[in-house]
């Protein structure tokens, strides 16, 4: 059936192909006449308690959305820091007279997604479920239950996701960026930390319940299939008689920019990438005049993938994913922002392009060309914005709420499309700053800062909860190595302070305990050697032997998960280019060739590194600490299964057994893993016999 | 003011795990009788190009799209990634657009463009006011017919696309769970393969291997063409034609098929990010393809389980227990097989294995007893309510028509996902959790912080 259905359009295509429309493909296609944008205007009205209702109807759909927006403004938290967000998360958590399960249950059986916050909160549902799914809404910001147990469950979950941010290079810059800004004792500036959640109480969840949660300054917006007649008998009944505190919207000081321009950085160890982000803060409220010069300047600076920051730092140099600008325009002071995540190696070079693309804007180096394009974006995304119907609801609010003319988005392209390249200019010069801007970098500060230097900006480190770091001088002074030092003197040194030559050559055998912990898994194991080459691992989880590898001077095999597989004559290599229980007692022997590298840090600790070339012709790195003259840490390529594998395996925690100084944590770091294991109850020269290597 | 949440570490691992195949899992849910019916018209052009139009006149918009059969299933072994980097070089230029300019034109014309590759296709877009319906033509038309591949494109792309894999997978909490997963679940199937790739693998791509692809998978009888907005129908097919006629048929795109040996014992694997500090259990199951009747039953078993505040392991876990401050489990449908998912989050520190108990407990209850009306009803609500939201704007419809005929060979596949969510019983929802969801069929992964 649907084969002639098809073959019938063939045949008509054919036919249209006939009647031949010729194109020259050379040339881009010439635009049709522009559609005709009519913005209309929600219907408005006032309950009587104060709240005003704004109604958009759309029945393309058989959904009706609906927003409730307490317009408060900022408040400043300070040591309870999160607890509008606790409050906010509290209000799902049941109703005086129905609890949570029950509240969500009939959510769920209707489909609809209902959620409530500290600012008001959203239903969404299909036409024939809305006002059911509205009156749960109104029940549970109205009538609230707050009970203790949600208060403490919701506390240990926020806290839980605090903690899993920690590490993450991208919170860190979110808040740092407007800690930095606004001062991070301020309304806009503050962030919750595990110390604010601590401290909330309950008590204090029902006073930020009582303060904000009011009709007073709050907007209620329908849109969909609802007619304003149904709107406004559902706002009615579900919140018309409801009474709170009544609100004033707060006053905020305005904040000075630096005076210089500086450099702050965040150091975060594990970032794979630096969070780059330039910015200063401004005064650009919608109502400003600038508003709509500032707009277009953003635009051409970052708005896009066609803009400067996005054509110069990845197009040309391909530093990162991507490069974008912001400027707000909120009713306080607001902040100019450009962005990047960029790979570590490149932060530097990165700041640079971006700060010359910034002085582009300032100078006026851009083209009408770049005008035009900015112009027609915004051109095209009101035309495209018209499939939206909830974007007339936000035209009328921002209207409201910053006190606009009537006409502002009747007549918001007009006042766009007469901006003029000197009017970007101007704007630029006056809020885009260079002079006197942060450029706040979040990354792998070690790498980072010895490269930034050569920029001359003042340079100063955060932690990532905002506190200045001092950097300690005494860990800068260079290292106090012996500068007469050889590779072999290295080798001696560690042999006599692990228990001397004399005590290691009379040790024959070395057997240890095996505890790898990993989050709600312990694994055990086993270690032995045998000199000169025999050697064996095993570990097992809950009883089952999940990695084995054995090797008996001669031949030997690795079995994982119940699969065996005989070393090959490589790996086989590999193991006899360890002799005996310390292999550094015969790095003088004939085979192996020493060679000093220099120093380097391991874990903070300066150490003296080693290139090994041993019999197999396979080179490892060693790295001896200058301190203890203990090995920390082994570079080598393994070969295992056919691949070779990068492999890092780092000493640490030694401890005196029996006179010979032993590690007892060993970490083998190999594709990207991390195997952290515990070593105990080692043993030399005692229990392992040639049995252990079958 | 505080701007973090609970929900956004949930948040943030559900739209990673869906990143990639969202709408799928919204299309998958779509049912209803009084929702939306998609209208559409649908022919092939002798190159073999498959168009379909759909036509919705009431907002001053266009959305015109082209989705390729072709997704990094489709990498050569040693070349992961290679699909979507190639996805990169499309918006070089081609023979009559200069490198670089591809989005210059888009937005200077009121536009918006973008594309993404998944396992199994990449899929291009332009939304347009709708006077500029040629111009998206235009733009489409000149990527299949002639794109200009270089050595300058492939050098700047590549190390584009490395920067969106650190910052997309290796510098995002939970980043390369997924990548995980499959690596573990999959052997023979490339799905094993990480579709951003690998750092090696990217930089051994060369400018050769890239015309070949191209040469094989970019061509007319390997795609849809689908324009969806304010159009009238039969003006749109003149300029299709004009547009696409002139560009050669390829070579039929022949694939390999892979089939993967059945799971028969739990492989327990651990990976490590650096990004986390709170732990992950994820217990996942290879299934059957998007296709499949049984993957529509596997669907509605995760919004019993977890969709929804009502929903079993979450009302269990987050609510009732406080063990888990997320837990989520979902059917990652692709074309050839699916991985169904269920991990959870711990709260503090409880145990990993206590969180994995909990999800089998609930599993298994799925596996044994019926789910009840209520959360029947329940399912075909909430389905109702996705796929209207899933089809609300002109570029969910276009992409939802394509996937319907890339995958499905039915386009109208949109409109028939209501019969196919009632077709499923209760006794399905059992019996197909009961056959694919035993823990001797599946991949446990502890995912943990490296320190």
């Amino acid at each position: 059936m649907k084969k002639i259905f098809s073959l019938a359009l063939v045949l008509l295509s054919f036919q249209f192909s006939n009647a031949q429309t010729t194109i020259d493909r050379t040339k881009q296609p010439k635009p049709g006449p522009a559609p005709v944008i009519s913005i209309k205007d929600p219907v408005i009205f006032k309950l009587n308690n104060g709240i005003t209702v704004l109604v958009v109807e759309n029945h393309k759909l058989p959904k009706v959305d609906a927003t409730l927006n307490i317009d408060m403004g900022p408040v400043y938290e300070g040591e309870k820091a999160g607890v509008s967000e606790m409050m906010g998360a509290m209000l799902n958590e049941g109703t005086k007279t129905m609890d949570k399960a029950t509240f969500d249950k009939k959510i769920d059986l209707m489909g609809a997604n209902v959620n409530l916050s500290w600012t008001g909160g959203s239903v969404s549902a299909l036409t024939r479920y809305f006002k059911p799914s509205f009156m749960l809404f109104a029940d549970a910001l109205k009538n609230p239950a707050l009970p203790e147990a949600s208060f403490e469950k919701l506390k240990s979950q926020i806290l839980t996701s605090l903690k899993a941010q920690e590490k993450s290079a991208a919170a860190i810059a979110g808040r740092m960026v407007n800690a930095l800004n606004y001062g991070k004792n301020t309304a806009l500036g503050e962030f919750e930390t595990q110390e604010s959640i601590q401290a909330l109480t309950l008590a204090d969840v029902k006073e930020a319940y009582k303060n904000s949660i009011t009709p007073s300054r709050a907007y209620l917006t329908f849109i969909g299939d609802i007619t304003v007649a149904e709107a406004k008998k559902i706002a009615t009944e579900a919140l018309g008689s409801w009474k709170g505190k009544s609100l004033t919207f707060p006053v905020i000081p305005p904040v000075d920019n630096v005076a210089k321009t500086e450099i702050d950085i965040i150091d975060v160890p594990g970032a794979v990438q630096a969070q780059l982000i330039v910015t200063n803060l401004i005064k650009n409220p919608m109502s400003n005049p600038d508003y709509f010069a500032l707009s277009l300047a953003n635009q051409i600076l970052g708005g896009g993938a066609e803009a400067k920051l996005f054509l110069n730092l990845r197009e040309k140099h391909g530093f990162t994913y991507g490069s974008y600008s912001s400027i707000g325009n909120g009713r306080f002071q607001s902040q100019v922002k450009s962005n990047a995540e960029v790979r570590t190696e490149k932060a530097d070079s990165a700041v640079a392009e971006m700060l010359v693309e910034l002085k582009n804007m300032r100078e006026g180096n851009f083209t009408q060309a770049d005008l035009d394009l900015a112009k027609a974006k915004y051109n095209g995304s009101f035309a495209l914005g018209m499939e939206d119907p909830s974007n007339t609801a936000r035209y009328a609010t921002n209207i409201l709420i910053n006190k606009l003319p009537k006409d502002f988005y009747r007549t918001f392209l007009q006042k766009i499309n007469a901006v003029t390249l000197a009017d970007i200019k101007k704007v630029a010069q006056k809020y885009i700053s260079t002079d006197n801007a942060r450029i706040i970098i979040v990354g792998k500060a070690e790498q980072i800062i010895p490269n930034l230097k050569r920029l001359n900006y003042p340079i100063k480190q955060y932690d990532p909860y905002g506190n200045p770091v001092v950097v300690n001088a005494a860990s800068e002074t260079a290292i106090k190595t012996d500068p007469n030092i050889t590779a072999d003197k290295v080798i001696d040194n560690y042999l006599k302070a692990i228990g001397g030559k004399d005590a290691l050559q009379k040790i024959n055998s070395y057997s240890a305990t095996i505890s790898m912990d990993m989050m709600g898994q312990t694994l055990g194991g086993s270690m032995k050697k045998m000199a000169p080459y025999s050697t064996s691992m095993e570990m097992a989880m809950n009883g089952m032997t999940v990695y084995k590898m054995v090797f008996d001077g001669v031949k030997g095999y690795q079995g994982q998960m119940g699969q065996k597989n005989a070393m090959t004559p490589d790996e086989i290599k590999t193991q006899l280019d360890e002799k005996g229980i310390f292999p550094q007692l015969h790095y003088s022997e004939a085979g192996y060739k020493l060679s000093m590298e220099g120093t380097a840090k391991v874990n903070g600790e300066d150490a003296y590194k080693i290139k090994i070339t041993k019999p197999s012709a396979r080179t490892a790195t060693e790295y001896y600490s200058v301190k203890t003259n203990y090995l920390l840490k082994q570079e080598s390529t393994v070969s295992a299964q056919g691949k070779e594998l990068e492999q890092t395996v780092e000493f640490g925690n030694y401890k005196n057994i029996e006179g010979i100084v032993s590690p007892t944590t060993i970490t083998q770091i190999a594709g990207g893993q991390e195997l952290p294991m515990t070593l105990s109850d080692i043993k030399y020269n005692a229990g392992v016999t040639a049995d252990d290597f079958k | 003011m505080s701007g973090t949440s609970k929900l956004k570490l949930l948040s943030q691992i559900i739209i990673k795990m869906k990143k990639i195949n969202f709408s799928f899992l919204l299309l998958a849910f779509a049912c209803s009788a009084v929702a939306q019916k998609v209208k559409f018209t649908e022919y092939s052009l002798p190159n073999g190009l498959h168009v379909v139009l759909h036509q919705d006149n009431t907002a001053p918009v266009i959305a015109v799209s082209v989705m390729y059969h072709v997704g990094s299933k489709d990498d050569s072994p040693g070349r992961s990634g290679f699909a979507h980097f190639f996805e990169h070089l499309l918006f070089e230029g081609s023979k009559n657009i200069g490198r670089g300019e591809f989005f210059k034109i888009v937005s200077k014309n009121g536009g918006e463009n973008n594309a993404n590759t998944t396992q199994d296709r990449t899929f291009y877009y332009e939304v347009f006011p709708s006077n500029q319906l040629k111009m998206g033509l235009w733009l489409e038309s000149e990527r299949m017919m002639h794109p200009v591949i270089n050595t300058i494109g492939v050098k700047t792309q590549n190390e584009v696309v490395k920067e969106e894999k650190r910052m997309s997978f290796d510098n995002r909490p939970y980043g390369n769970l997924i990548n995980v997963i499959f690596n573990d679940l999959f052997t023979k199937h490339p799905y094993h393969n990480m579709l951003i790739g690998s750092m090696e693998d990217l930089d051994a791509a060369t400018l050769d291997e890239f015309l070949a692809f191209n040469k094989k998978f970019y061509v007319p009888n390997n795609a849809v063409l689908v324009i969806a907005g304010d159009i009238q129908t039969d003006d749109a097919k003149k300029w299709v034609e004009a547009y696409f006629g002139d560009i050669p048929k390829g070579a039929p795109v022949v694939r390999e098929t892979y089939e993967e040996a059945p799971i028969t014992s739990q492989i327990i694997d651990t990976a490590y990010d650096a990004n986390i500090q709170i732990p992950a259990i994820i217990a996942a199951y290879r299934v059957p393809g998007i296709t499949s009747e049984e993957s529509t039953a596997l669907q509605l078993v995760s919004s019993v389980l977890s969709q929804g505040a009502s929903s079993r392991m979450y009302k269990k876990m987050v609510d009732e227990k406080k063990n888990a401050v997320a837990v989520v489990s979902f059917n990652y449908a692709l074309e050839d097989y699916g991985a169904y998912l269920t991990f959870a989050v711990p709260n503090g520190n409880i145990p990993l294995n206590d969180l994995l108990k909990d999800m089998d407990e609930e599993v298994a209850k799925v596996q044994t007893n019926l789910i009840s009306e209520d959360e029947f009803t329940k399912l075909r609500n909430q389905a109702e309510n996705s796929f209207v939201t899933a089809n609300d704007k002109m570029l969910g419809v276009a992409e939802n028509l394509a996937k319907g005929y890339t995958f499905f060979n039915n386009t109208n596949h949109i409109n028939t996902e209501l019969e196919k969510i009632k077709a499923v019983t209760r006794e399905d929802i059992r019996n197909v959790a009961k056959k694919y969801l035993n823990p001797n069929q599946r991949v446990v992964l502890y995912y943990l912080p490296k320190k």
